[in-house]
């Protein structure tokens, strides 16, 4: 097992003192993995007409996360509203129609009158905004993070939620538009499906959330194993190159290769680089 | 020469460099994720360019070298279009 090892991740003359791992072959199957891997994300995403679904960022993951947010601190559940979904996208495209990246317009419009326009009187109100993550989780991992959007997700006083995801060029960047409006109604009617007897998890099955498929869920799916898999082995390569080197240098061993350390800070610097580009901006 | 030294090449140090111009700039532009594909594009090429040159210097430059860079840098680059073009 050992020796299985030590030919696949450490210079040896059995791999003619370079790690197997790191021979043409082996990178060119990975180069050539990756490809098939790009090809197939392309394929998935070419396959939906949502644009929203083209990123990972979905309403359903959103509500989910906020949810559990909650549950951790043992608060009760929000019900996903429709019309708080609707004043979120008229929100999310105000912002992209003129230009702003603000709770506030510069047309002094607050959040909340996109609230009150779609027929919705509240008792409580509140907004989280995020642009430009990757993930659903990023975005929720952000907002709980930060003190007042972590006030706003574990607010005792909101019973309802809904969300925008958009797609637009903000401040002359392509730019996707996370909205998140928190309320308390003020008037609960018995027939409304704000009504508090329905469950967390079967409101949005019934309106807003109909509309994204098990496709849409697939290609999440696939995208976020895809992102977590290319890191890992990237980390995985990085730290081989590391071992190689130093494990030759201690050896002795004199070799016609790539420079290993700079080809680790090379990869490692990208892994940090991906970390970072995975953030986007919360407000 | 000492293993010691080896390790503390300046050339290592001057990539080094490089490579946190390159995560500032990433962590600058981190909304704009054509920008940040660019700027890895850059930095790749900057890796490529950068190897090539070193075994030029140590006058072992040769064609499996030549391959070993450019297979690692375009491996960062696929995984950079997956991650930040296709998301």
């Amino acid at each position: 097992m050992f020796n299985i090892f030590r030919h696949f991740f450490l210079p040896h003359e059995s791999n003619n003192y370079r790690a197997r791992i790191l021979h043409l072959d082996i990178l060119s199957l990975i180069l050539f993995a990756l490809m098939a891997a790009n090809l197939y994300i392309s394929y998935l995403s070419g396959d939906l007409s949502v644009t929203a679904a083209s990123k990972n960022i979905t309403v359903q993951e959103l509500f989910k996360l906020t949810n559990e947010a909650r549950k951790k601190y043992g608060l009760s559940e929000l019900t996903y509203s429709d019309k708080l979904a609707q004043a979120a996208t008229l929100k999310a495209r105000h912002m992209i129609e003129n230009n702003y990246w603000a709770h506030y317009a510069p047309d002094g419009t607050s959040p909340w009158e996109f609230i009150l326009k779609v027929g919705y009187e509240y008792e409580y109100a509140g907004e989280n905004l995020a642009r430009n993550f990757l993930f659903s989780k990023d975005i929720v991992n952000a907002w709980m993070k930060s003190p007042s959007h972590r006030e706003n997700i574990l607010k005792k006083e909101y019973t309802e939620v809904g969300f925008a995801v958009e797609d637009g060029v903000l401040l002359g960047k392509p730019t996707t538009l996370v909205v998140q409006f928190f309320a308390k109604p003020l008037f609960i009617s018995a027939d409304s499906p704000q009504t508090k007897g329905i469950t967390a998890q079967s409101a949005p099955e019934n309106n807003f959330l109909e509309k994204k498929n098990s496709s849409i869920q697939k290609v999440y799916k696939t995208k976020e194993q895809s992102f977590n898999i290319s890191l890992i082995s990237i980390l995985f390569i990085a730290f081989v190159l590391l071992a190689d080197y130093f494990v030759a240098l201690k050896m002795n061993i004199i070799r016609n290769t790539s420079h290993n350390l700079i080809s680790f800070i090379f990869l490692a610097t990208v892994i940090l680089g991906v970390i970072i580009a995975s953030n986007g901006a919360i407000l | 020469m000492s293993p010691k030294k080896k390790v503390l090449q300046p050339k290592v140090f001057i990539f080094s460099a490089f490579s946190s111009l390159y995560l500032l700039l990433v962590y600058l532009m981190r909304t704009d994720k054509s920008m940040i594909f660019l700027i890895t594009l850059g930095y790749a090429l900057s890796y490529i360019i950068y190897g090539f040159y070193y075994h030029i210097q140590q006058r072992n430059l040769s064609l499996k070298n030549i391959i070993e860079y450019v297979l690692i840098g375009f491996s960062i680059l696929f995984i950079m279009r997956l991650l930040i073009l296709n998301n």
